[in-house]
């Protein structure tokens, strides 16, 4: 038998506590509350400051430890805090969750203001909301099980109660992610499980009462304090005065933004990332898309990524069919709500969407193509990343019929040998015997095209210029062969690039 | 005396590793959608559970999740990417997470406080999964079997207390 002295009994544990005690059916249902809210509160962190501290992989790893390490405190927690100290603190931290819609950003916003910028505040910031999201839901479990001194009634509790808890934590989990393009259906239900564990955990109905009524206040309040906190990060962290957020969802992978601000027209942010503005989507799309298609006239074209479509209505018109394969239908239906017309799409009869990703679709697919234009947000997590490989490339290119060509947008202009162009450049030179690269001064960027032959040269490419552009390099062979230098290709196992990239951009905007 | 208990940390560890590298490994070679997140997790809690009620030793549900992970791993290394559906491989994950489970029912009549347990092993878990990562983006694929083999042979090495 266990006798450590410090494991307080069931009859010392709830000394100092009039409460009714839950039995063995209430610590089930409480600890199935806990992990569904649990679970709800740990997707809801991590789009919420990956949105707000901008979603590289080397920030979804902090946020993700920020969350274990909460989870941590809150373990060690339960089992030596008292009942009225476990109570305080989830009516505490329930009551601030409540407040989630608004209350990160407006704090993130609020100290970028105080400071003129980012700093490592923010970085404590998302300590305290881990902590909140995540301690008084793990501190639960312990203190359950620190009353049951005898074995086997300890082995038993922890059976009913820990698998009530694991099965809460996925449903949670799972309710949170199919409702993040509904938020307010999202906080209600979190609300709802909150009430229902203050209920039976703490077995005071007043206290329910006035939780519940807390809570349907704060539900109500939902929208315009979301909103606010929204338009704040936009002007006082990205700095863009006068921004509204438009649209803002949490799709399953990302949370998806339009934001809008004078002079500026409507940008489109994927985790708190600027993946598009109005203003250069022409530009982009002329090099990505237009000018390669014009040159080849393809039969069949293949778009990877571009999910606000605004590809698709120029794209279809230049190919004999057009296929869009996007991974993130919340990116579909921010491109079809603010930047590409339904009406026209509508109309396409030569154009077909298919939601997946990428590189499974062309795995799996036995179709072929004489055009793929790959337009994907920069390598900063290992997702995207993949997408931008030697190896990805390879796989391409056995999807192209002969003389068909992959265009490529590198993120970025031509720079050190080290940088995420000259390596992507060097990946595709791994994997196709024929590479041009334009560096466009109006598009701040270079963009690739990669072939076995290509069909066009070099002249082509600059006649093909973009009306109003400042001034084009076009580089192919020995030419491009010198100015990448010894760059090296990312491929799958090699792709520190993503971690030491990610790192140096924290760094640069937070210390 | 041959302890048949873990020590939490170690066994985090080798949790985080394990969920951590199926995660990375299907997310590579089969696809990046949400689904594969879902899967594995989902099973992996699946796994969890069935392991806090299952009478098998726990030694035994170690060795076989430690087994279907690498010949998992060791499969999929050969391949950039493979069209393959995700759900394919939710049974092993779930043969994975079944020792998470068993873990836990031999560690709780132990003498670590029930808090104490759960936090070292959620320590272990944090520093696996940062490490599978890690090891995945500066290593390689490679990593990915080696490290849960490596954590997963220490285990299963008979303890003396």
């Amino acid at each position: 038998m266990t006798t450590d002295a410090a494991w307080p009994r069931r009859a010392d544990a709830a000394e100092g506590a009039s409460a009714r005690e839950p039995g063995p059916r209430g610590e089930v249902v409480a600890l199935l509350l806990a992990g569904f809210c649990f679970g709800g509160g740990q997707q809801v962190l991590l789009r919420e400051f990956a949105g707000l501290l901008y979603g590289e992989e080397v920030v979804l790893l902090l946020v993700a430890t920020a969350a274990l390490a909460a989870a941590s405190l809150g373990y060690r927690l339960g089992g030596r805090l008292g009942p009225r100290a476990l109570a305080a603190l989830l009516l505490a931290c329930g009551a601030l969750q409540l407040l989630s819609p608004g209350l990160p950003r407006l704090a993130v916003a609020g100290l970028c203001r105080l400071r003129g910028g980012s700093g490592p505040e923010l970085l404590a910031v998302l300590g305290v909301c881990a902590f909140v999201a995540a301690a008084p839901f793990a501190a639960l479990l312990p203190a359950l099980l620190v009353r049951q001194v005898e074995p086997h009634a300890r082995l038993a509790a922890l059976r009913r109660t820990y698998t009530a808890e694991l099965l809460g934590f996925g449903l949670g989990t799972a309710a949170a992610t199919a409702l993040g393009d509904r938020p307010g259906l999202r906080l209600g239900l979190h609300a709802l499980g909150l009430v229902g564990l203050v209920h039976v955990a703490l077995g005071r109905p007043r206290w329910t009462l006035a939780f519940a009524g807390a809570a349907a206040l704060l539900c109500a309040v939902r929208g315009p304090l979301a909103q606010a906190g929204a338009d704040a990060v936009y002007r006082h962290k990205h700095r863009i005065p006068g921004a509204t957020v438009l649209w803002s969802v949490d799709s399953a992978h990302q949370r998806v933004e339009v934001v809008q601000a004078p002079g500026r027209g409507m940008m489109l942010y994927l985790d708190g990332l600027r993946d598009l503005d109005e203003r250069d989507l022409a530009v982009l799309n002329h090099y990505l898309a237009r000018a390669p298609a014009r040159l080849l006239r393809p039969a069949r074209a293949l778009l990877l990524g571009n999910g606000t479509l605004s590809l698709v209505p120029e794209l279809a018109a230049l190919s004999g069919e057009l296929l869009t394969v996007e991974i993130d239908p919340a990116v579909v239906d921010a491109g079809a709500r603010f930047f590409t017309p339904a009406a026209p799409l509508a109309k396409l009869r030569n154009w077909g969407l298919i939601a997946a990703d990428g590189k499974a679709f062309l795995a799996a697919t036995d179709q072929d193509f004489d055009m793929i234009a790959v337009d994907l947000p920069s390598p900063l997590t290992l997702g995207e990343a993949y997408l931008h490989t030697r190896e990805f490339y390879a796989l391409c290119r056995s999807r192209l019929r002969p003389g068909g060509v992959l265009a490529v947008q590198l993120s970025g202009g031509l720079g050190d040998p080290g940088r995420t162009p000259a390596r992507l450049i060097a990946g595709l030179r791994a994997a196709f015997d024929d590479v041009a690269v334009v560096d466009s001064a109006l598009a701040d960027r270079a963009f690739a095209y990669a072939s076995d032959a290509l069909p066009f040269d070099e002249a082509d490419l600059r006649a093909s210029a973009a009306p109003g552009e400042r001034g084009l390099t076009v580089l192919r062979g020995p030419a491009l062969a010198a100015r990448i230098g010894d760059a090296q290709p990312l491929t799958l196992d090699d792709l520190d690039l993503v971690l030491r990239r990610g790192a140096e951009r924290l760094r640069d905007r937070h210390f | 005396m041959v302890s048949h208990t873990s020590p939490p940390f170690l066994a985090g560890l080798y949790l985080g590793l394990s969920q951590a590298g199926y995660l990375l490994t299907l997310s590579r070679a089969l696809s990046s959608a949400h689904l594969t997140y879902a899967l594995v997790l989902g099973a992996w809690l699946a796994g969890a559970a069935l392991g806090l009620w299952l009478a098998i030793a726990p030694r035994t549900a170690l060795a076989l999740g430690l087994t279907v992970y690498v010949a998992v791993q060791l499969t999929l290394t050969q391949l950039d990417f493979v069209a393959v559906s995700p759900w394919c491989f939710a049974p092993a994950v779930a043969a994975s997470g079944l020792w998470s489970g068993r873990f836990f029912v031999t560690a709780i009549v132990g003498r670590t406080a029930p808090g104490e347990l759960f936090a070292r092993e959620t320590d272990g878990f944090l520093v696996g999964a940062l490490l599978a990562t890690l090891g995945y983006a500066f290593a390689g694929r490679h990593a990915l079997w080696v490290l849960p083999l490596v954590a997963g042979a220490a285990l299963l090495r008979p303890r003396t207390q």
